[in-house]
């Protein structure tokens, strides 16, 4: 049945269906219902709630939960992210699985508590230092906010890959409909490499991220590359609208994809060819999605240009403009249009 | 048809509870709905708002700036949202006079009215003037959402 439901408290719920049993914490704005729910609920479901001293410490307890083989997870807002740097980059050195949840505010340092989209590039190049990559994920919706997060724990166990669900204040913040009964299901795999004890094997199985001979880091680090690759010709996933006959794509990922469809749809009333590419899915970025004969592309972003480039890039040469707006300012369908209408005349089309 | 309106008010006077209220009456009426609220740092005495769409489609944008109709419950909310509302504006006598395009609005008199009904006052005067969800899903939203005095609140509403 179909409810009502805060995003972040759609997230936990899902969380919790798909078998999460650590969740550690911190509170931020405009994050906290996540914890909240969880604080409640998770302990019934016969997991551990723990709010820890700081976003360092629970990073790190995720870390450690992971390597025993548990589902794990934290969630935490943009400056709170950053704390957790440096225990992300650990947990990809060590291929642990484990969902990381950021529900965006306006940056850098403190910045705001107002939705943004501005820790684009720290989700996607990699917050911490070495060569690594995360699964990020972008939910439009409350629904998104549920299934995503199921994916989020079957993709990152299936590949070993840390997760990011990449939300912002104004996802986790609205209710909307949400059917929890009709949620992805849930995929288990075998985790042999856990440090759960020998549990009948001869030897005891270490979690590590540590290689002093540079020919074994290396040796380490390109074998994991080869799974970013595998990644990247799996899993792309987008969403398009009205693109079929498109001269005009607007592409935009989470809230501001909402926002961009009403004025992809607002265009479309009045004649101009306008449609939408959604990814879904920010790493492996979509790049199949922009591979087509457009005039032009229109990203949108609640930032000053980030995802922008790597559309730049898949993009080939197209044209590729871009529309923000930034410090926790939601981008305007109306300016939305008018762009898309100043692009329509320019171009004659 | 996609309807979008703003609550908005002080801190304190019911704002959100106004607005989960129609929402979940939309819920009941089988119709899509979304529901955003302001989370500015101010809470009891400060600004509040929140922003509902109902729809029979798929809603495409939760997060609007420009409105079918405000419901005001303050001058400042009157003088900050009524420019965006474009066919209705609820409001009392006070945030009437602020509103620039007088054939809008829709005065309700809370003069005697209960501070903390003044929400349930508007909302009915908004749900009678639109019809945008039916009384009985409203009355049923109440009592769903109320954690205490709800048969006040239905009985403040006025439908």
């Amino acid at each position: 049945m179909k409810k009502l439901m805060k995003g972040n408290e759609a997230l936990a719920a899902a969380a919790i269906y798909s078998g999460v049993k650590c969740f550690f914490g911190y509170p931020i704005t405009p994050q906290t219902e996540i914890a909240a729910y969880m604080a409640k609920h998770l302990p019934k479901a016969g997991g551990v709630f723990l709010q820890a001293e700081s976003e360092i410490s629970a990073i790190n307890m995720v870390y450690g939960a992971a390597g025993a083989g548990f589902r794990a997870m934290t969630s935490s807002s943009s400056p709170g992210i950053s704390l957790k740097q440096e225990g992300i980059s650990y947990i990809a050195g060590a291929d642990l699985p484990c969902v990381i949840v950021n529900v965006m505010r306006a940056g850098p340092g403190l910045g705001g508590i107002q939705a943004s989209q501005s820790d684009y590039f720290q989700a996607v190049k990699g917050g911490g230092h070495g060569d690594y990559r995360l699964l990020v994920f972008a939910p439009a919706s409350v629904q998104e906010m549920a299934d995503m997060t199921v994916t989020a724990f079957n993709l990152s166990d299936k590949w070993r890959i840390p997760a990011m669900i990449l939300s912002d204040g104004v996802t986790g913040q609205m209710m909307e409909l949400v059917d929890m009964d009709d949620l992805p299901e849930i995929c288990r795999y075998d985790k042999p490499w856990a440090a759960n004890g020998k549990g009948g094997r001869k030897k005891h199985n270490i979690i590590n991220t540590l290689y002093l001979e540079p020919e074994e880091l290396e040796a380490v680090d390109m074998e994991r590359e080869k799974k970013y690759e595998r990644a990247k010709a799996e899993l792309q996933d987008w969403e398009e609208y009205m693109t079929d006959d498109a001269e005009i794509i607007v592409t935009a990922y989470g809230i501001s994809a909402r926002i961009a469809r009403a004025a992809v749809n607002a265009a479309r009333s009045e004649g101009i060819r306008a449609g939408l590419i959604r990814p879904k899915m920010l790493w492996p970025f979509p790049e199949d999605a922009y591979k087509r004969d457009v005039k032009a592309y229109l990203c949108v972003e609640m930032s000053r240009g980030q995802m922008v480039e790597d559309v730049r890039l898949a993009a080939g040469g197209a044209r590729v403009e871009f529309y923000g707006r930034c410090g926790g300012m939601l981008v305007d369908e109306t300016e939305i249009l008018n762009r898309i209408k100043e692009i329509h005349d320019e171009g004659n089309i | 048809m996609e309807y979008r309106v703003i609550i908005s008010g002080f801190g304190g006077q019911g704002v959100l509870f106004a607005g989960k209220v129609l929402a979940q009456a939309a819920v009941y009426d089988g119709v899509n709905v979304s529901w955003l609220p302001s989370y500015d740092p101010e809470m009891r005495g400060g600004t509040c708002n929140c922003r509902i769409v109902v729809s029979d489609k798929e809603i495409s944008s939760p997060a609007f700036s420009e409105a079918d109709a405000l419901i005001a419950m303050n001058v400042p909310s009157a003088e900050r949202f009524s420019p965006d509302a474009a066919s209705l504006i609820v409001t009392d006598a006070a945030g009437g006079e602020v509103c620039k395009d007088g054939a809008k609005v829709q005065v309700v008199d809370v003069v005697g009215c209960d501070t903390a009904l003044i929400n349930m006052a508007m909302l009915g005067a908004f749900i009678a003037k639109t019809g945008i969800v039916s009384r009985d899903s409203v009355h049923a939203a109440i009592r769903s959402v109320a954690k205490t005095g709800a048969q006040e609140d239905i009985d403040a509403l006025g439908i």
